[in-house]
């Protein structure tokens, strides 16, 4: 059989159950559309948490009001909480329980009294078990606040006392306690200029959130379109088409791998062909369509076809591997999950550990993610070219393997 | 031939398929996985990362001091395992001490002395970090202070010697350490009698729902099978109903996910909790049965089946909130997804079960047996003469 026949045959195969290709072209659409309306928007949305508290001062004395001020005036915890100031404990509870606010400050009455006559001054945050992570944070910032008002105030006095020891007047060196401290505090509250920003770290790598797991439904998507492909190959390799010596001599055996490759990558194309404008549903619109405009399609058309081809070579290659057509294509459903979870198409790269995520780094979903979003958001054509080089690396390794394999099935070798 | 029968035999191929049960292996552990981040996450376990590259001795005493905080973890690591731990949020910030740390603090400078990274998805970085700029102003604080008391005695005419020097820096270590004399508890309340009954379902719970059509759908994959084909032919001569034929193998699935549904619910949650869930639980598998049969007889082949299903998985568990809270904006979808099982529970675990969730179950395993009945008949009065490949 020549090789357009091979071709034509597998496409007629391919194409022939209306039950498969729907499967094939519609569901990554239908997953896109879900992906679009509903999580992508939510991707997008700023993450802002916002812990409502209550809190009871019961001590009228100024130093304790002041503290309070500098608490809920705190840098650490103005953009992460709502505060609300109660009269006393009874509305504290009341709120607490009906889930208006997640935690209760509570200063105890006698509070300022215990700190000056050394008594055993304390201060509760008041929660449910529900609610303990948001406790842990208001916790951290009192906590820090008291240990630096307070123990700056004990290191200021044992200082004092030296300076007396050595000579100093008490008054004067009391006077010095009340300017240093007057000092610090001012200083105290430009604190935060103590750290400069580093930036933001994203485990997206350099796309946004959206656009990186838009890359990832794409691949994803393309890896499982290849399984149409697989259970044919398996079938074949087990059945008739080499039972009947179709695939015996070299040239037949070529033409007929050369077929699948085609036939393959061409259903793997068409649905990432369909998947394209649909992307631009999602709220990447403008950045895809602007990136889409001009030159993109250069870059896109041939990394397109460069990823249905690998997928199609890897079909061949399990399906020639394994003869049962059932378990060959659990072999490679669950390769593709592996491939996804390794690849950061599941978890976000960055969160992977790092000899995984470097694992996935060598296979063809990881590579195709990467040449795929690089193509459509971020065109840089150094690491455009370096993508290109290890699919084809990985395209080669995989069709010479699956035609060898090809070969020794059809008795050609 | 009897019903027990044939569901043992389910059963037991169930159990035998490898593929199938690595799938119900996966939802569990799935499950499993996201409660322990989850309890992770409850137990606020807040962690700084610190990158320590100072050349003098003020770094060290920094990471000292942090290392003295009850609320916070903070790790001493290079800035490789630092960045890791940001983008696992294994960390909610990492700090990076620069070289000149010590230098710039004994200049009395404290602007600018650490490096601050956040993560893109960290929310807490601004109070973590706040033990952090607070122990930078401690060691500020003690350089001011000498430098001050110097200046101090000077004027005076009078200085301390160097090993009353020593002895005061000694001291203000010492009292550093020993934290501040006012005491904050955490008052954890005992949950009311009421709050009790709400006990809200376990996210393993949620993840395992959300996860198990998947197994559904492939586990109906016998209704594919050339060899259950020609079983239907002799069971219905034994005068066995094809709805009964159905439904006793789809019983042996609907067994295997009960018990790991409760197994799941005994692990995460208390029996009692668990108990309420039972009905919606049981609900929803009735549905998941009834949607696994129709799609099994939409797709006529494995390969499609296998396309569906993760799809579907998805997209019902998106919809009906299982595994995030739909967005209010999002009230056409919520709206639709009214007619999957997945709302039911969803609203069973939030404690209010809707009066649709049996309407529902009762519907898909209706339109399931419809569905595989007429492909049967559809299948036999054919009796493919088209490629049996695909």
């Amino acid at each position: 059989m020549s090789l357009w026949r091979w071709i034509a045959l597998d496409l007629k195969r391919l194409f022939r159950g209306r039950a498969l290709i729907l499967a094939t072209l519609i569901t990554p659409l239908v997953g896109l559309m879900v992906f679009a309306s509903v999580v992508a928007p939510m991707l997008l949305e700023e993450k802002r948490i916002i812990i409502p508290y209550a809190i009871c001062n019961e001590d009228s004395s100024e130093p304790v009001r002041q503290f309070v001020r500098l608490l809920t005036n705190a840098e650490s915890l103005k953009s992460l909480t709502a505060v609300y100031p109660v009269k006393d404990m009874q509305t504290g509870y009341e709120l607490l329980a009906s889930g208006n606010v997640s935690l209760l400050v509570h200063v105890p009455a006698d509070f300022y009294t215990d700190i000056s006559t050394g008594g055993n001054p304390a201060m509760y945050i008041i929660a449910s078990e529900a609610h303990s992570f948001e406790q842990s944070i208001v916790r951290i910032t009192v906590d820090s606040l008291l240990s630096i008002v307070g123990q700056s105030q004990n290191v200021l006095q044992r200082f004092a006392g030296e300076a007396i020891d050595a000579g100093a007047d008490e008054a004067a060196a009391n006077d010095w306690i009340g300017g240093q401290m007057s000092g610090g505090i001012e200083e105290y509250m430009h604190r935060r200029a103590a750290l400069s920003q580093g930036g933001i770290l994203s485990a997206y790598s350099e796309y946004f959130p959206v656009q990186y797991y838009l890359c990832a439904l794409f691949s994803i998507f393309a890896a499982l379109a290849m399984l149409p492909a697989l259970y044919l190959s398996s079938a074949d390799m087990g059945g008739p088409v080499v039972k009947r010596g179709l695939l015996a001599s070299r040239p037949a055996a070529s033409k007929y791998y050369l077929g699948r490759l085609i036939s393959g990558a061409a259903l793997i194309l068409l649905a990432l062909a369909l998947l394209i404008p649909i992307g631009a549903v999602t709220e990447e619109a403008d950045a895809l369509l602007a990136n889409m405009a001009d030159t993109v399609w250069l870059a896109l058309a041939p990394a397109l076809i460069l990823t249905a081809l690998s997928f199609s070579a890897l079909a061949l290659f399990l399906g020639a591997l394994i003869n049962r057509p059932r378990l060959a294509l659990w072999c490679g459903f669950f390769i593709v999950l592996t491939m996804a979870a390794l690849s950061g198409a599941l978890v976000a790269e960055g969160a992977l550990p790092a000899l995984l995520a470097e694992i996935g780094r060598w296979t063809p979903l990881k590579s195709a993610m990467s040449l795929l979003a690089n193509s459509l958001f971020s065109l840089d054509s150094a690491r455009y070219a370096q993508d290109t080089l290890r699919l084809a690396a990985m395209f080669i390794a995989l069709a010479l393997a699956g035609y060898k394999l090809v070969l020794r099935k059809g008795a050609a070798l | 031939m009897n019903a027990y029968a044939l569901f043992v035999c389910r059963l037991k191929a169930s159990l035998r398929d490898f593929a199938s049960m690595a799938i119900l292996f996966l939802c569990v552990a799935g499950a499993l996985l996201a409660h322990w981040h989850g309890e992770q996450r409850q137990q606020g376990r807040l962690t700084l990362a610190l990158v320590n590259e100072d050349t003098g001795r003020m770094g060290a005493r920094l990471a000292d001091i942090l290392s003295e905080e009850e609320t916070l973890s903070v790790r001493v690591i290079s800035a490789e395992a630092a960045e890791r731990l940001l983008m696992q949020d294994r960390a909610q910030c990492v700090a990076r001490i620069p070289a000149d740390f010590s230098e710039r603090l004994q200049r009395r400078e404290f602007r600018s002395s650490a490096v601050l990274t956040v993560s893109s998805g960290s929310a807490y970085a601004s109070a973590v970090s706040e033990p952090l700029v607070n122990a930078i102003m401690k060691l500020w604080f003690e350089q001011r202070t000498i430098y001050n008391m110097d200046s101090f005695l000077l004027e005076r005419g009078l200085a301390l010697a160097p090993e009353r020097k020593q002895t005061l820096e000694a001291d203000m270590e010492r009292i550093w350490r020993e934290g501040p004399l006012i005491r904050v508890e955490n008052i954890t309340l005992a949950p009311s009698p009421s709050a009790a009954m709400k006990e809200p379902a376990s996210i393993a719970l949620c993840w395992f729902a959300a996860l198990i059509p998947f197994y559904f759908t492939v586990n109906s994959g016998w209704l594919l099978r050339d060899s259950f084909r020609s079983l239907t032919g002799r069971i219905r001569r034994t005068g066995f109903s094809s709805p009964a034929l159905f439904l006793t193998q789809s019983a042996a699935g609907f067994v295997l996910v009960a018990g790991c549904f409760a197994l799941v619910g005994l692990l995460t949650m208390s029996a009692g909790a668990f108990t309420e869930l039972v009905p919606g639980i049981l609900l929803y598998c009735v549905g998941c049965v009834g949607i696994a049969l129709t799609l099994c007889s939409l797709c006529r082949n494995f390969t499609a089946l296998l396309l569906v299903a993760p799809t579907f998985t998805l997209a019902a568990a998106v919809l009906s909130g299982l595994l995030m809270q739909l967005p209010e904006w999002a009230g056409v979808w919520a709206a639709l997804s009214n007619i999957l099982p997945g709302r039911g529970l969803y609203e069973a675990f939030a404690g209010v079960p809707g009066a649709l969730a049996p309407l529902v179950a009762l519907a898909w395993v209706t339109a399931g047996l419809l569905s595989a009945y007429l492909s049967q008949r559809r299948n036999n009065s054919k009796r493919e003469l088209t490629d049996p490949i695909l």
